[in-house]
């Protein structure tokens, strides 16, 4: 079951708009979603990101050291 | 008075829908009646870039770079899939963040209910000291909860934005009933909310008649008959199923007579219950048309031509179908539900829209009567000419001055700065003054515990010579800094401060300079520094002389004596007062402290978003794209500009301008430091190539050819045009496009999607001949470009210098060459050997001169280019190769010097060109030039060459017969006329400089008007 869901994760991966529609119709009902989103979440996947963490401008590594300084502090 | 338009309500999945409309519709009535008397800002979400674009296309120069600000917005901030809550909230927080540090008055909300289905965000609560307004569309959720906020996440979202609406010092609400619901809903003083109505657009209006087209219409709908129209949606309190049973209702006459169209888009689920309603009225699938989406041209000619319009709606925030239907003409009548009887105005056009028999009677008295009909169409032309958006923007304007003459608002959730504690952190080692005692401080001895200070005012106190301790604390927790003399290591430099702080230049100086070094140990800490105070004047005025691209902090010397803590307390409150880092810093604390658990993705979406948020700084940078030269040095015509214009530009960069080489590599744009130090010779300095964050007033400029990477490139250069760089390409010809045939199909292709690509998105094109400029302007006049904002590029002119074409080494030629020259004229063709540089019709009237006993040489010197392999072997199997006809494909600067020294003449026979470099290099070597007659060789050689057209070989070589019966000299007296590469960087500076010409705001104008 996992190696089939990382499949479709995988086809969705390439076909975003598609994968919108989906996750959009999965949404819809309030008890699947909670258990979908670890395999459908836009989020997590890489074409997704805008922001490459291990690639900032200066200016944003600043401030994001500052966030992760003030938001990860035990 | 300072007004922020925010414009999500215009690029949110709202933005075809009525708040969409309405938004567009306004804003520009608003805002050519709010200029001059108010200053307006836009306030865009990036994350809609392609709705942003539209709209910066249609404000024409309301939305130029100053007037609009763009915000960087974290992708998956939408309400609908749950599990972002911290990511939604960091957000909201952001963007009050962004609206508090734009210095506006007011900020004017267009929606405050978005975001649920799309990443629009808005701010946790009303910015401080700004007043905020929004408009209020309805509240017609509240009145069926249980139909529109079942979802429990749908619930927390919309009493999101029901608690901002409560909160706003203002609402403004489209119609009277809007109004009233919100007095009575939300519980707010009449005062508070204000009727500014809604209109219709102009464009509907009664369509001119028009058999065909009408014809046309009815065929493309299946309408046989007179018609009963209704558009709009269909969620149930539109109340189409009683329409249906109301038309179904009609006597048999009447009904047998007409047929009832129903347009709008309906999804899978309503279109079933609608032709079940029909069904069950007994209606045949011949009576009831549903068209579907309708586009506007069809839409105001089915208003226009129907026998009715009905408009059966429970509740309306407005009702604009059926004023539309009113503007076309159309005899209307609507319920007598919400706010519809504000826009029909008049009693016996309303019915009671729960009783199928009062509607039924309504359609029939219409129906059955063309003169009353007739009449209450005039009427109702009549009535929707009232609705117009000049007096809706009327309204909203005099509102707008009636909120900004109240008292200011006070702050009252945060402490008061003054009333802050105090923190001292002193590096170790450090002398702290004795006044310190007098703050009434918490002295830290350890600087690594400023992370638990919390909102108190934080003083770094330190001495020069051990102040880089501190760089890393201050990265994390900006603060104050109180700098005393101290030793300087004047040994050490910091290369990456110095570069950070002064640039490229800073780094030139420093090998002539050595006073460049002092400021070096300290600027890292500025960077990070709220204020800085000196307790010696000495050393302030040193700091304060610094020369630095990067902001500085105020500067402030401290009197000595008693006097100092007062005056250092003094100061600590006016930086965090003030400097934009304070307000950062207040963010953070409050970010940090939001329950969850972000993630570092989550943590540094908002960190972009912070930094999109800033002002921008006080110097524009120039960030020239160097892809391709950074990646290798061809030694191209093309490069040779790059590279002696990028010298000048960074040794002498034009003033209050910081220039960056950048190039595009994984996937953005990095900075070229290592090309551009090595290109200065600063081989040993060793940067970081991180990623560029451009911000609004920055310019791009293409100086390279970078046919390999602008596709890439395209997405993040249109995201920057968004937010206000300028773009900015040099084009050198349009050589593939004049001339297709003399190139591969291939690079016709990639230079063809170079272009394209660039034409639309730069906001200036400059060529390097007028020539060029001239063909640009012409292939745009013909070329119909989806431009990113509606507007072509500005088309300028600014031509290369030549003084450091060659070197001033001479070698001799090699013996065979010498040999010949020495025997003979000779006649020089310099350049790659391809097809437009005319080599087959020289050769040939070179062999018509060889066989009437002209004696001359031809000497072909380049390399091999490309479409020319019949000629290689042509003159690889000549007779007269090695004696009369030489191909010199291996000759360094030297030897090219020599023989332009030994010739007789430059023979230029190209068919295009973009510039035409060889030619003033031959012409400043005194060698005279024979040209072919094009534009660009005219504008390059002026009266310095003999033009000849020749369109076939023979012209060619009797011109070149003639020319030797009587050789010209070269004009020395026209040599001054190309500039040196110094007034050429200089002239292409001041032109990149220059306002980019904005057209398209007086098509604007016109359109609107």
């Amino acid at each position: 079951m996992r190696s089939l869901l990382q499949l479709v994760n995988r086809f969705l991966a390439r076909h975003p708009s598609f994968r919108r529609k989906i996750v959009n119709s999965v949404y819809r009902i309030p008890m699947l979603d909670m258990r979908l989103r670890a395999v459908l979440d836009q989020r997590d996947d890489l074409t997704w990101r805008r922001v490459d963490i291990n690639d900032l401008p200066d200016e944003v590594q600043i401030v994001y050291e500052r966030l992760r300084n003030r938001a990860k502090r035990p | 008075m300072k007004l922020l338009l925010d414009l999500q309500g215009a690029q949110s999945q709202s933005k075809s829908r009525g708040i969409g409309r309405y938004t567009r519709a306004l804003i520009q009535a608003f805002l050519n009646k709010a200029e001059p008397d108010l200053d307006t800002r836009l306030l865009f979400n990036a994350r809609f870039g392609d709705a942003v674009d539209t709209l910066i296309g249609t404000l024409g120069k309301y939305a130029n770079p100053d007037h609009r600000f763009v915000l960087e917005v974290p992708e998956g901030i939408r309400a609908q899939p749950g599990g972002n809550d911290w990511l939604r909230r960091a957000a909201a927080r952001t963007m009050r963040h962004a609206i508090e540090g734009l210095d506006v008055d007011v900020v004017w909300y267009s929606s405050l209910l978005e975001g649920y289905n799309d990443d629009a965000v808005l701010p946790d609560a009303p910015p401080f000291g700004v007043a905020s307004v929004a408009t209020l569309y309805d509240l017609i959720p509240l009145h069926d909860p249980d139909a529109y906020l079942g979802h429990p996440r749908v619930r927390q979202w919309y009493d999101k934005g029901i608690d901002m609406l409560r909160r706003c010092d203002r609402l403004f609400a489209i119609s009277e009933w809007v109004r009233q619901d919100a007095i009575h809903r939300l519980g707010l003083p009449p005062e508070l909310v204000v009727n500014i109505g809604a209109a219709v657009a102009p464009c509907f209006a009664p369509p001119s008649p028009d058999p065909v087209i009408s014809a046309a219409l009815r065929l493309k709908y299946g309408i046989a008959r007179p018609f009963v129209l209704y558009n709009g949606g269909f969620d149930p309190r539109k109340n189409v199923p009683a329409l249906i049973n109301a038309f179904a209702a009609l006597p048999a006459s009447l009904r047998a007579a007409h047929q009832l169209v129903i347009v709008g888009r309906a999804g899978p689920e309503e279109m079933t219950q609608l032709q079940a309603a029909g069904q069950k009225a007994g209606l045949s699938a011949d009576e009831v048309i549903y068209c579907g989406y309708a586009p506007d041209d069809d839409l105001i000619r089915l208003y226009g031509e129907c026998a009715l319009f009905v408009f059966p709606s429970l509740l309306e925030g407005f009702g604009l179908p059926p004023l539309e239907a009113m503007a076309c003409g159309a005899p209307v009548i609507a319920s007598h539900a919400a706010s519809l009887p504000e826009v029909v105005g008049r009693s016996d056009a309303l019915f009671d829209p729960r009783r199928v028999d009062e509607i039924t009677a309504r359609m029939v008295a219409l129906l059955s009567n063309p003169s009353y009909a007739r009449e209450l169409s005039q009427y109702g032309c009549a009535r929707a000419a009232e609705f117009n958006w000049d007096a809706v923007a009327d309204r909203a304007l005099n509102a707008l001055h009636g909120l900004i003459e109240r008292p200011k608002i006070q702050p009252t959730a945060t402490t008061p700065l003054t009333s802050r504690k105090i923190v001292c952190a002193a590096v170790p080692g450090t002398m702290i003054p004795s006044w310190v005692n007098d703050l009434k401080a918490c002295v830290l001895r350890d600087i690594s515990q400023v992370h638990n200070i919390g909102d108190a005012h934080l003083l770094y106190i330190t001495e020069t010579g051990n102040a880089s301790e501190l760089e890393q604390v201050m990265r994390m927790q900006p603060g104050a800094l109180l700098i005393q003399p101290g030793s300087h290591d004047k040994s050490s430099v910091n290369l990456q401060a110095l570069y950070k702080g002064m640039g490229y230049a800073g780094l030139l100086a420093l090998q002539s300079d050595q006073a460049a070094k002092t400021g070096s140990n300290l600027l890292p800490l500025f960077e990070h520094a709220l204020a800085v105070l000196c307790t010696d004047e000495a050393l302030a005025c040193e700091i304060g002389a610094l020369t630095t691209s990067m902001p500085l902090p105020d500067v402030t010397t401290l009197s000595t004596g008693p006097q100092a803590a007062p005056d250092c307390h003094t100061a600590l409150i006016q930086a965090y007062a003030t400097h934009a880092l304070a307000r950062e810093i207040t963010l953070f604390n409050d970010i940090g402290a939001m329950e969850g658990k972000p993630s570092d993705d989550d943590l540094a979406s908002i960190a972009s978003t912070v930094v999109s948020a800033r002002k921008p700084g006080r110097v524009s940078r120039w960030l020239i794209d160097v892809s391709s030269i950074a990646e290798k040095d061809l030694g191209t015509g093309v490069q040779r500009v790059v590279r002696n214009t990028l010298v000048h530009w960074l040794k002498s960069p034009p003033e209050g301008v910081r220039v960056e080489p950048v190039r595009f590599s994984q996937g953005r744009y990095h900075y070229a430091r290592r090309y551009a130090l090595d290109l200065l010779g600063l081989s040993q300095v060793s940067l970081p190539e991180d990623a560029v964050e451009a911000t609004s007033g920055d310019i791009f400029f293409g100086l390279d050819w970078t046919v390999d990477t602008i596709a890439a490139a395209e997405t993040q250069l249109r995201e920057w045009h968004r937010r206000g760089i300028s773009l900015q390409f040099l084009v050198h010809d349009l050589l593939p496009i004049t001339l297709p045939d003399m190139f591969h199909p291939y690079a016709r292709d990639r230079f063809d999607n170079w272009l394209k690509t660039v034409v639309t998105i730069a906001d200036r094109l400059i060529c390097v001949s007028h020539a060029t400029a001239s063909e640009l302007r012409r292939w745009l006049a013909s070329t119909e470009m989806p431009y990113q904002f509606k507007c072509p590029p500005a088309v300028e002119h600014a031509p290369p210098g030549v003084d450091a074409m060659l070197g001033s080494a001479v070698s001799e030629p090699r013996p065979q060459l010498a040999h010949a020259m020495q025997a003979r004229p000779t006649f020089l063709m310099v350049g790659t050997v391809e097809p437009r540089k005319g080599y087959d019709q020289a050769l040939n009237a070179f062999e018509q001169l060889w066989g009437g006993d002209v004696d001359a040489n031809l000497f072909i010197i380049g390399r091999f280019g490309w479409l020319m392999e019949n000629f290689a072997a042509k003159v690889n199997k000549h007779a007269e190769l090695g004696r009369r006809l030489f191909w010199i494909d291996d000759a360094d600067d030297s030897e090219l010097n020599a023989i332009y020294h030994c010739g007789t003449a430059l023979l230029a026979a190209s068919w295009g060109e973009g510039y035409g470099l060889p030619l003033i290099e031959a012409a400043r070597r005194d060698l005279p030039v024979i040209a072919r007659d094009i534009p660009v060789f005219r504008e390059v050689m002026g009266q310095q060459a003999a033009y000849f057209k020749a369109p076939t070989a023979t012209d060619l070589a009797e011109f070149l017969r003639n020319w030797l019966a009587v050789p010209r000299q070269p004009n020395h007296a026209a040599a001054a006329q190309w500039p040196s590469w110094k007034q050429s960087a200089a002239n292409l500076s001041e032109l990149v400089q220059q306002p980019i010409p904005r057209p398209f705001a007086t098509a604007w104008s016109s359109k609107t008007g």
